[in-house]
């Protein structure tokens, strides 16, 4: 029964997934397809070939977004581990006005905040900048990192730490051998988030990066709104590979029966 | 002393000769001069000297591939090769430059972000008004012989006056599309007819909502129509002209709003239309390029079939224009670029059909004899409109501050009635 369950869900996800990539890819490959022709009438690699040419700076795009994202995701674990790991294994004072804080950049839709930070980073000369971009992209990730890395650390027992503390280890050892080997799945699908949020980011990119800061994103929207369907899908099926492959690997995490999916109702 | 009119008639002749040929002689040589003094620079050399080795942030829109490469290999390119100068085009959104300036100005930023920026009427206005521009320079550019500024249309973006601190480099003009297999070959060229075929066809005609400025362009020829020409709606807005022909603009969109696409309940966006044209879903769609037809048919994304038209009472015309925000960190590359694209050289390639496709916003007769017998020997596409019955038919944008009000009257009356 749970088997059948599990098989469902896969497909469900397969088709989920598949489908809407299937009319992107024969649309990148179509020069003419007009109604009522069920498939192009004529073919041509042109979007591809524009894809990978300078002009459209879509490899340039493709390499900033990979690299933001991953400094985001460095920074995001920096400050949502220990934050996560605070709020889930103890109690202080304040901790409900924290866990809130560290959630509301869920609520307050993103475009607000920058605005705001705009200003401020202009000031601070973070404008314009590769370090301002990935500090803009760490304002959603934040929430995505400690919502997971809660869940997990609330399921997790510090018994296995004290153990080890008891039979001399230092707490970096602890912590290497001990704790991250039992947080590291539930933390590869938190980092996956992460870099899925940073990925998809357009505005706050726009806006910090002040168009110096050309990310994937940024060359995609213009065609979204323009009318040549083919270089929009051409460049979207690039914008989604790395999702995929995010998405293909986190299921993977995600259908083991690992300390991932145990809490996650909690907060 | 007794001048008889033959002897009036040939000193009238001799002098306007001799001017004619100063002109042309100072349209030659002055071309690598500045005309008069830009902010920071005492001599073109100087600029270009500045210019030299440096980065230019140019802004626009990103959205078509075939400008994004056209800019990178035709402008890019040469001024690399010519002046040592990087062009680095920033791709964006077109909405988003207004802000990153404002943003800097309030700021206190002196080094922005944009250097050069292809920038609409309503932005220049916005931030002319700021004073947030650098200039005047675009009269004293050495290119800028090429340019009639007492044109209207180049003095003037949509009524607030360019007053050097905006350089033209296109020009554009609004065209009606439509498909051959839906309307046939003669379309219909006066706003009656067009009413009467809207009526025995209907759900195939319609227009962008408002304020998107394809429907907004296609309304105010609507505003030209009721009032018998542009000419009550060129100077500066009047409440009571306006409320003497609106009535009427509102009535009309409001008569033929249920025979148009969906009953009239609802406005594409102006791309979505250029896609249900090519898909039949309509039979007309619009806009300012005389050569997007052309160009989508040859990208594919529209059948052969469609071609284009303007009405015999003429469609508007504007032109596409560059500026330099006030904190730009080099006014003298951008100027340098601005320059170039006024260049016998590149207007040649904008005009060209199997290049660029666009329309000059500088008249031929400037240039060299090469230069206009190139243009006489350009083929065009079968969708495109000859450049000689476009200008026949060319008129002027109103004013800016009626487009607003024509656009907020159309949100009031048309599309909430």
């Amino acid at each position: 029964m749970q088997r059948t369950f599990r098989w469902l869900a896969v497909i469900a996800i397969v088709l989920g997934v598949a489908l809407p990539v299937i009319p992107q890819i024969i649309w990148s490959l179509a020069h003419r397809w007009l109604f009522p022709a069920l498939l192009p009438t004529e073919w041509s690699m042109s979007s591809w070939e524009y894809v990978f040419s300078p002009s459209s700076r879509v490899v340039e795009g493709f390499m900033n977004s990979l690299e933001i994202a991953v400094f985001v995701c460095i920074l995001s674990i920096l400050v949502g581990l220990p934050a996560a790991r605070a709020i889930a294994l103890n109690d202080f004072k304040g901790k409900g006005i924290i866990e809130w804080l560290l959630m509301v950049p869920i609520i307050v839709p993103g475009i607000v905040s920058t605005l705001g930070i705009h200003q401020l980073f202009i000031r601070l000369h973070l404008t314009n900048t590769f370090i301002g971009v990935s500090l803009v992209h760490l304002i959603p990730c934040i929430p995505y990192m400690v919502l997971v890395m809660v869940s997990v650390f609330s399921n997790y027992g510090t018994e296995l730490e004290d153990t080890a503390r008891t039979l001399g280890a230092g707490p970096i050892r602890v912590f290497l051998n001990v704790t991250l080997p039992g947080i590291l799945p539930g933390l590869m699908v938190a980092t996956m988030f992460t870099f899925l949020i940073s990925w998809g980011q357009y505005i706050t990119t726009v806006l910090i990066g002040g168009g110096t800061i050309v990310t994937l994103p940024v060359v995609l929207f213009p065609f979204i709104t323009g009318i040549n369907y083919s270089n929009a899908a051409a460049i979207s099926l690039v914008f989604v590979a790395p999702a995929i492959l995010v998405l293909i690997f986190t299921s993977r995490q995600l259908g083991q029966d690992s300390a991932v999916m145990g809490g996650f109702g909690r907060l | 002393m007794v001048f008889n009119s033959k002897r009036i008639k040939l000193i009238f002749a001799i002098t306007l000769l001799s001017i004619l040929t100063l002109v042309a002689i100072g349209a030659v040589m002055a071309q690598d001069e500045l005309i008069g003094e830009v902010p920071g620079f005492a001599s073109w050399e100087e600029v270009l000297a500045a210019a030299e080795g440096t980065t230019v942030n140019w802004w626009m829109w990103g959205g078509s591939d075939k400008i994004n490469t056209d800019v990178d290999t035709d402008i890019g390119q040469r001024v690399q090769e010519l002046y040592g100068i990087t062009l680095n085009r920033v791709p964006n959104g077109a909405e988003l430059f207004v802000d990153q300036v404002l943003n800097e100005a309030a700021a206190g930023v002196e080094q922005g972000a944009i250097d050069l920026m292809w920038i609409n009427g309503e932005n220049f206005k916005t931030l002319a008004e700021a004073d947030l521009l650098y200039g005047p320079w675009s009269e004293f550019i050495p290119n800028a012989v090429y340019v009639d500024w007492a044109d209207p249309a180049l003095a003037y973006d949509f009524g607030y006056p360019v007053n050097g601190y905006e350089s033209p480099w296109g020009h554009a003009q609004f065209v009606m599309e439509y498909n051959t297999a839906l309307v046939g070959e003669e379309p219909p060229t006066t706003f009656e007819d067009l009413t009467a075929w809207i009526e025995a066809n209907p759900g195939l005609f319609t227009y962008p909502a408002l304020p998107d400025f394809t429907g907004s362009v296609f309304v105010r020829h609507v505003f030209y129509w009721v009032a018998g020409g542009p000419e009550p709606f060129l100077g500066e807005f009047d409440q009571e002209v306006f409320d003497q022909y609106a009535p009427a603009v509102w009535e009309y969109l409001n008569s033929i709003e249920p025979n148009l696409w969906r009953g009239g309940e609802t406005y594409p966006e102006a791309t979505v239309m250029d896609s249900m044209l090519a898909n039949q879903e309509i039979a007309f769609s619009m806009g300012y390029g005389p050569a997007d037809a052309a160009n989508n048919i040859a990208q594919g994304i529209y059948p052969d079939t469609i071609r284009t038209f303007v009405f015999d009472t003429g469609t508007i015309s504007n032109n596409n224009f560059v500026a330099i925000p006030f904190n730009s960190p080099n006014p003298a590359g951008a100027m340098v670029i601005a320059n170039y694209i006024l260049s016998e050289e590149f207007q040649l390639k904008l005009v060209d059909p199997a290049k660029w496709a666009w329309l000059s916003p500088i008249s031929p007769a400037v240039y060299s004899e090469e230069f206009q017998q190139a243009v006489a020997g350009m083929e065009l596409h079968p969708a495109t409109l000859s450049p000689t019955a476009l200008a026949a038919a060319a008129l002027p944008e109103p004013n800016g501050d009626w487009v607003t009000a024509i656009e907020a009257g159309w949100i009031k009356n048309v599309l909430e009635n």
